[in-house]
């Protein structure tokens, strides 16, 4: 064995992948080139070394309480036919009940006559007759008693509210009037206090002036 | 159970079937993203986000046998994203590997127990596992995501290989470059041969 070969082999004799024939030869080269002996007892070196670091315990486990996510397309599409011709035939009876579904909900019509095939849909039912004029007069004229029946009640009622308004209106002009007379009373029934008062005062200082006078007289 | 029966179980929609495959894989994933992403609380956060993706999409997952494979290209490209993020953020500096040093390895376990017995032994371990990560992420992306699916994750070269989308000798070859890569960035941060050989 050549060096170059040796070489390639160094990984896996130092790892122990080599089978036991092509370990048998590389030995045999050891044995014979110092130059790879070197090399290997280097690389055996740092790998002893390296290996040696410890391995460590997670601190938490981790728990997982979820199962595991379908999607509703996972789920629905069980029941699919899993050959092609019958997966179309599938879809071609979906799409057939799909477009009567939606065309129960939006007026589908579909005529086939002389003038060729024709798919029409709207979403809002089509007013396909005209009124007769005697009921176009009934309705009129049933709207219009419905018009007056209203109009009376609207002004009925606004009559009521102008009422109520006045008499609140009234009532409060009444409770200001009440005020102002007792304010009035008790501003005349002070002042004739007042006037009491100083009319006592008086006569006593005459009574005073009186006695005064007749001692001077004794 | 094999990881099939369980994925079946769990389309089925038994949601402890995908409870046990988490069991089964969150340990050897969020060792990978720890290596990886070198910080356990992206790593914690990027295992979380990886079993959520696979939970939405196991359905879409049609060669079931190939489970791990898709369950590590999750992981590896979350990883990608990630450290994207980070780097447009910061570089990586020395001062970060220094700090790296004094990692906290409280809830790493050292497989050899030998350390347990000897404080100097197992302080100059925690030291050297520190250095060890700061050396990881110095290297080509490219061949670090080699190295920590070789070393820790025990993967076979052809089942990287199928993870990466890869010839099987680009991964071999990606190997051998990320080794001597390693080797070469210990000893340009003068790691000398003495403190390595102390740990061999």
């Amino acid at each position: 064995m050549k060096c170059d070969n040796a070489k390639s082999l160094l990984m896996d004799y130092l790892y122990e992948e080599l089978d036991a024939r092509s370990r048998g030869d590389f030995e045999q080269h050891l044995h014979s080139c110092t130059e790879c002996m070197a090399e290997l007892k280097s690389l055996q070196q740092t790998h002893k070394l390296f290996s040696a670091l410890p391995e460590v315990e997670p601190e938490e486990r981790l728990i997982f309480n979820a199962s595991p996510r379908k999607s509703w397309f996972s789920e629905f599409r069980l029941p699919l036919p899993q050959f092609s011709l019958a997966k179309i035939g599938y879809a071609a009876g979906l799409a057939i009940v799909v477009l009567l579904v939606a065309g129960s909900l939006a007026n589908l019509q579909i005529k086939n006559d002389e003038s060729g095939f024709a798919v029409k849909m709207s979403l809002f039912p089509q007013q396909t007759q005209e009124l007769s004029p005697e009921i176009q007069a009934a309705m009129l004229a049933q709207l219009r008693e419905e018009n007056n029946v209203i109009l009376a009640n609207y002004l009925q009622e606004e009559k009521r509210r102008n009422e109520k308004k006045l008499d609140v209106m009234l009532a409060s002009y009444s409770q200001q009037l009440e005020r102002q007379r007792r304010n009035d009373l008790q501003l005349i029934g002070r002042g004739l206090d007042a006037v009491r008062e100083s009319q006592n005062s008086q006569l006593m200082k005459y009574e005073q002036l009186i006695k005064n006078v007749n001692l001077q007289q004794k | 159970m094999t990881d099939i029966n369980l994925i079946e179980k769990f389309l089925d929609g038994d949601v402890n079937a995908f409870n046990t495959l988490v069991w089964r894989w969150q340990k050897p994933i969020f060792n990978f993203t720890l290596k990886y992403l070198n910080n356990v609380d992206d790593a914690k956060d990027i295992t979380q986000r990886t079993f959520i993706k696979v939970h939405s999409s196991l359905g879409k997952l049609k060669e079931k046998e190939k489970f791990s494979s898709w369950l590590y290209q999750i992981a590896l490209n979350q990883c990608r994203d990630e450290s994207k993020r980070k780097k447009n953020k910061h570089n990586y500096s020395f001062e970060e590997m220094r700090e790296n040093i004094g990692f906290d390895v409280s809830n790493e376990r050292d497989d050899s127990g030998m350390a347990e017995h000897n404080p100097a032994r197992k302080l100059h371990r925690n030291e050297l596992n520190g250095v060890l990560k700061s050396a990881l992420a110095e290297i080509p992306e490219e061949q670090k995501e080699i190295v920590i699916m070789k070393e820790y994750q025990g993967l076979k070269f052809i089942e990287i290989a199928a993870i990466l989308d890869l010839p099987v000798n680009t991964v071999k070859s990606r190997m051998y470059y990320g080794l001597k890569a390693l080797r070469k960035q210990l000893e340009k941060w003068n790691i000398d041969k003495e403190m390595l050989q102390y740990e061999m």
